[in-house]
């Protein structure tokens, strides 16, 4: 080959890899097309079993009843983040979705969450009771943090939430959650004396509240990020007692010796939400009033969920070995403390902010 | 054709790595300069540093992280080091395979598989733990731990740091330590003064480079650490995915950038551009 169509072959080959580098830029501006004729929603979720769960048991049946067939994207724990990013982004993909209390009222302040049209409103505060509705949806798949003891390793276990923090009596180690500032911040509440039947309504305390954190932070071997590592510090052996959630709880005790104490403990609801500038916005309405009137769908849900649901019938439905260890169960739910999300949705970043650096600070 | 005699003109050879630049420029430097455009914020100022600087998260993940990584970076270089000279010299095949094989392991299993094979082993009810009390030497706490994350960190790092030494130490010359030792020096001073100058630049390279990917550790110390044991990626991690800030996620991470430059600067200055660079190389 000569040095001239070598030359050539190169500058051939130059072209086409630039060509190739920038033409993927330029493409898929199909997307926007697609979706405006796609009625398809598309719901946020917390993956995993209980996502399977939500597209089979909700989202399959409304589709079926002539709905809007759904996909179920997962986004646990990370439902606020996310919709921030899209918001920043200018383009909002989900339609509706169901986060934690928390990430729910927080993003309904900031103006991401619809509101219910009245007479949506009006139905679901019908089928499920006034306290289960709010301005932006309704409470769905909703769980506890409880007292978990391990009784191979320890004779009594704390039996409220204040002996949980009474270090002297118990000074057995622990396993505290790292996540949701305010769930953990309402058991501190509780163990200062303020009345459970109270803490949905008064403002924190912050500095009481962490003068009880700081008490147990001693005692607190891991604090743990994930439902699954919260298993896996009580099977590992690496903590006597913790704070956590119940389903989780229930399930390790089919095979470790533990024991589970309700009072004390600290609601932790999710909410079907709808968001405010979602691409099916009146689909997804129709969504959130489908699951909230059709009971069967919501026991079957929580059967395969292992998790709590907000309507009366669904919750009669269900048996009693399974009711048991849900937080909607009123002999459960009147020893939950319920956190004032409220006040959090107003107070987030400073309440983060302290509750990082007592987990992680020194 | 001519020793010397360039193949391609100048503007095409410009036009061969145009495309490597634009990923470059788009994919590396483009995020990097607006992470710190971001770090400023809307009021462009240095408040998400202070912030993360001064709260006792920010300061514990920092001094842990580094520390940490150091630590590592020391024992991954000491213990691949050793491995990767048993590579070299070893003479039976045997040896020389069992000696990849432990370092290629690691290497190729995923993140989460280590990670959770070494939580079943460090657990306190775990078989490592029931050995040392067998022997009456536990159980010792390991999982949850810095140690535990220490312990994580070096398994993941020793092939990185044995990879990098081994291509070193095949470099080596080993007529010149015949040499000297046929000269009268004992086994050890031939060791100080012929092979250790030798292999020092690459073992600085080896340390700069596991430092380096250590300080962005994540998943590790969440799951053999947990959330006591903070990390700046963790830190990095709530600053997104919890408060959504990404002011004060920005700014962590530039932190993390200049922290990593740092030590890559201290190793240019210990060890000289040159030295380094033929290390690497």
């Amino acid at each position: 080959m000569s040095r001239s169509s070598r030359g050539r072959l190169a500058s051939a080959f130059a072209v086409l890899a630039l060509c190739g580098g920038l033409l993927p830029a330029c493409g898929d501006d199909g997307d926007e097309e697609q979706q405006s004729s796609n009625p398809t929603l598309t719901v946020a979720g917390w993956g995993g079993a209980t996502g399977d769960a939500t597209q089979q048991m909700l989202l399959d049946p409304f589709a079926a009843d002539g709905g809007a067939p759904s996909r179920m994207v997962d986004a646990p724990g990370t439902q606020l983040a996310r919709v921030e990013a899209q918001n920043k982004a200018g383009k909002i993909e989900w339609d509706a979705m169901d986060p934690a209390g928390d990430a729910a009222f927080t993003l309904y302040r900031r103006g991401l969450l619809a509101k219910l049209p009245a007479d949506l409103k009006a139905e679901l505060e019908r089928e499920l009771g006034a306290e289960r509705v709010t301005p932006f949806g309704f409470s769905h798949g909703n769980a506890a943090e409880i007292i978990v003891c391990n009784m191979d390793k320890m004779d009594v276990c704390p039996k409220d939430i204040a002996e949980f923090y009474d270090v002297e009596r118990f000074p057995q180690s622990r396993a505290f959650p790292a996540i949701g500032p305010i769930q953990a911040v309402t058991t501190a509440q509780v163990a200062a004396g303020v009345p459970r039947e109270e803490t949905a309504t008064s403002d924190v305390d912050v500095d009481s509240a962490f003068e009880q954190l700081d008490r147990i932070k001693p005692k607190v071997r891991v604090f743990w990020d994930s439902g699954d590592q919260s298993e896996q510090v009580m099977r590992s052996g690496a903590v006597d007692m913790s704070l956590m959630w119940a389903s989780r709880a229930y399930r390790l005790q089919k095979s470790m010796n533990l024991e589970v104490n309700w009072a004390g403990g600290v609601y932790d609801p999710s909410y079907f939400t709808v968001l405010e500038d979602a691409p099916h916005k009146q689909e997804a309405f129709d969504l959130l009033g489908w699951i909230a009137s059709h009971p069967a769908a919501q026991a079957n849900w929580a059967r395969a969920a292992f998790s709590s649901v907000a309507h009366p019938d669904a919750l009669a439905s269900l048996p009693k070995s399974l009711t048991d260890q849900l937080a909607d169960t009123p002999a459960n739910f009147e020893q939950l403390a319920v956190p004032n999300f409220e006040w959090y949705s107003e107070n987030t970043r400073e309440l983060d902010a302290r509750y990082q650096d007592f987990v992680r600070g020194g | 054709m001519p020793a010397g005699r360039p193949v391609l003109a100048n503007w095409q050879a410009l036009l061969l790595v145009a495309p490597l630049v634009a990923l470059l420029a788009g994919l590396v430097g483009y995020p990097l300069v607006r992470l710190a455009i971001d770090s400023l914020g809307s009021g462009v100022d240095l408040g998400a540093y202070a912030t993360v600087l001064e709260s006792s998260a920010g300061q514990r993940a920092l001094v842990v992280t580094v520390l940490a990584s150091l630590l590592v970076a020391g024992l991954s270089v000491a213990i691949g080091g050793l491995l990767a000279w048993y590579a070299r010299s070893a003479r039976s095949t045997w040896v020389r395979t069992a000696l990849w094989v432990a370092l290629l392991v690691p290497f190729f299993m995923g993140t989460v598989t280590k990670n959770y094979a070494l939580v079943l082993l460090l657990a306190d009810n775990g078989p490592l733990n029931s050995l040392l009390s067998a022997l009456g030497l536990g159980p010792v706490r390991l999982l949850y731990s810095s140690t535990g994350v220490v312990i994580g960190m070096v398994y993941s790092m020793v092939p990185f740091a044995a990879f990098s030494l081994y291509g070193v130490f095949l470099t080596i010359d080993e007529t010149l330590v015949e040499a000297a030792r046929s000269m009268g020096a004992s086994r050890v001073r031939a060791a100080r003064t012929v092979t250790l100058p030798l292999v020092l630049p690459g073992v600085v390279a080896s340390l700069a480079l596991v430092f380096a990917i250590s300080l962005g550790f994540y998943v590790t110390p969440v799951l053999l650490g947990g959330a006591q044991v903070p990390f700046m990626g963790g830190l990095i991690q709530d600053y997104i995915f919890t408060s959504f800030d990404y002011e004060l996620a920005s700014a962590a991470s530039v932190i993390l950038l200049v922290v990593g430059f740092a030590v890559l600067a201290v190793s240019l200055g210990l060890i000289g551009r040159e030295r380094l660079l033929r290390a690497v190389a």
